[in-house]
């Protein structure tokens, strides 16, 4: 039994690889043989694992991937426990319809990132592209529980349809952020871009930078929601985001919509007190 | 063989106590002035479960670095007889006077006990269908729209078995002197966490025994032993000289914690006035836990 299964890619990918199952909770019971052995889709056709990648470590709960992998797809998707690390870039839907454990990728990811996730936590050190756990083409529902965790900026329609769970980023969200939520929170340290919680009909949009909500949406009130307090302190403990003592103690504005769906969701937009 | 601390004697007795069930509630607030207010209020009326359904009292009060909001606020410990009982005590409670009480948020302080009752989960429902939940670190808070902003609870909150009726007497010669010693007592429980003192001010004047003389249906009454104004009427137990006796209840988290407490107490009620401590049983056939007052003051309450 090794501290970690290491990976490593021998070659630069030419095409598109689907990396679907594997993932600590199913590595942990194999020795390095059989991880070489395992198949996945390369370019459309079926190839060891092995001959892609070289494999150190067995019989693991944590799984590092090395070397560049934008055009890997689904790393960690359907995991439901142990630990991925992926050292640099990751491809589409990385963590796609996660269950649990903690996907970490260093640098950016692809769009789909933590769709329709339902638990565990997708934490990426850059940017993010779109429909950031957000629904899967043609579904109702996005993400329904977990914790996405984006240093970057994301891109358009993260959190679409979301149900619950939580989604920060630490930079700015594209347009449409949380459109269609039936619940759930996005928080967003950077700019917040247009038609935000469009057609939402409940879930809040936490916005400590600029944010103009659409105008389905109504000023409520200014005040100072405990919740915030908790969320906010827990962003900063667990994941070292930078939130202020002045965010902490500010006044927000509370923007409740859409009112095409009945208004019970929410921006609550940071002002200084 | 005597136990003598300061001239005061160390009866051969031992207090008896009831296993209960018990939750701690952590209040927070903007100001000091109002987690007291709350606190006041939920602990108010929460001497015995005798006649008040639960028993309570602060623990101890908390820096803004110690609660989850980052605001002041405070502990309580709230015990009840029966865990079935838990809920509904603290649903009401909760209700009346933390969720009416401005700017307070009420969390669960036992958030690693694996026994779980639902407050937030009810609470909610006074948000008439605008209250929303939100789930940070794992655990499930509801916002309810008050007038005011809103009220942050949590939905579920820890229970353990805990302890209640830890106890000792403080026999003395005056009211006076009664009185003093209780007041150091409780000064010397109060800094401890784990236990709370119940009754007004930590003390009881009224200690009671089972039942009645009289009437058949009553649960406690005075307990005439112990009253000085009776000791040439009933069969005393009170030493020659002793004119007033004070007790003080303690409730804990564990036997230990009951210990513990009752050590410091008893040490600091030693005093000029006092002839003796004693303490309350039924003969060690009700209660499961016995606190032996030599065995916890000649051992040092571990």
């Amino acid at each position: 039994m090794s501290d970690a299964i290491t990976l490593t890619l021998r070659a630069a990918l030419d095409g598109p690889l689907d990396l679907r199952g594997v993932a600590p909770d199913h590595l942990n019971a194999l020795g390095g043989a059989e991880i070489g052995a395992l198949p996945v889709r390369y370019r459309g056709r079926p190839v060891p694992l092995g001959e892609l990648f070289t494999v150190d470590g067995e019989r693991a709960t944590k799984l590092r991937f090395r070397g560049e992998l934008a055009r890997a797809e689904r790393i960690g998707a359907g995991m439901q426990g142990g630990e991925i690390v992926v050292e640099g870039t990751a491809g589409a839907d990385a963590g796609r319809g996660m269950e649990g454990g903690r996907l970490a990728i260093t640098g950016d990811a692809g769009d789909g990132a933590g769709i329709a996730m339902s638990g565990g936590t997708l934490i990426v050190g850059g940017n993010a592209g779109a429909r950031l756990g957000a629904a899967p083409g043609g579904e109702k529902r996005g993400m329904t529980g977990g914790e996405i965790i984006v240093r970057g900026s994301v891109g358009p329609y993260a959190g679409a349809n979301i149900r619950r769970g939580l989604i920060v980023t630490g930079g700015d969200a594209g347009e449409r952020a949380l459109s269609g939520a039936l619940a759930g929170t996005l928080v967003v340290f950077g700019r917040t871009g247009a038609g935000a919680g469009e057609w939402s009909r409940r879930g809040s949009i936490v916005a400590l930078g600029p944010v103009e909500p659409t105008f389905t949406y109504r000023l409520a009130c200014i005040f100072q929601p405990t919740w915030l307090q908790l969320l906010l302190r827990r962003l900063r403990t667990t994941f070292g985001l930078p939130v202020e003592a002045r965010q902490l103690d500010g006044l927000w504005r509370r923007y409740s919509g859409d009112l095409a769906e009945g208004g019970k969701g929410e921006i609550l937009a940071w002002t200084a007190a | 063989m005597s136990l003598i601390i300061r001239g005061v004697e160390i009866q051969d007795t031992f207090a008896e106590a009831f296993t209960m069930r018990v939750a701690r509630l952590v209040i927070t607030a903007r100001s000091e002035r109002w987690a007291r207010a709350a606190a006041d209020k939920l602990t108010g009326f929460a001497t015995s479960v005798i006649g008040c359904k639960c028993e309570a009292g602060v623990e101890r009060w908390l820096t803004p670095e110690e609660t989850p909001d980052g605001r002041t606020g405070v502990s309580i410990l709230f015990f009840v007889m029966g865990k079935d009982d838990m809920p509904k005590r603290l649903i009401e409670r909760v209700g009346q006077t933390v969720l009416t009480c401005p700017t307070t948020a009420c969390y669960d302080g036992l958030p690693a006990a694996p026994d779980r009752v639902g407050v937030g989960s009810a609470l909610r429902f006074f948000g008439d269908g605008f209250q929303a939940s939100k789930v940070i670190g794992g655990q499930r808070f509801w916002r309810v729209p008050v007038m005011e902003g809103e009220f942050l609870v949590q939905e579920q909150f820890g229970v353990l078995k805990g302890v209640g009726g830890g106890n000792f007497l403080i026999l003395a010669r005056s009211a006076d002197a009664a009185l003093e010693a209780a007041e150091a007592a409780v000064d010397a429980i109060e800094p401890l966490t784990d236990v709370v003192l119940p009754f007004p001010g930590g003390v009881v004047r009224s200690g009671s025994k089972v039942g009645s003389r009289r009437i058949k249906t009553m649960i406690a009454s005075t307990n005439d032993a112990f009253c000085p104004t009776l000791r040439a009427i009933t069969d005393t137990a009170l030493p020659d000289g002793v004119n007033s006796v004070l007790e003080l209840v303690i409730n804990g988290t564990d036997a230990p914690a009951i210990a513990r407490a009752m050590h410091a107490g008893i040490g600091a009620a030693c005093r000029d006035g006092v002839v003796a401590i004693s303490a309350g049983n039924y003969g060690g056939k009700l209660g499961p836990h016995q606190f032996h007052l030599r065995k916890i003051m000649g051992e040092g309450g571990a």
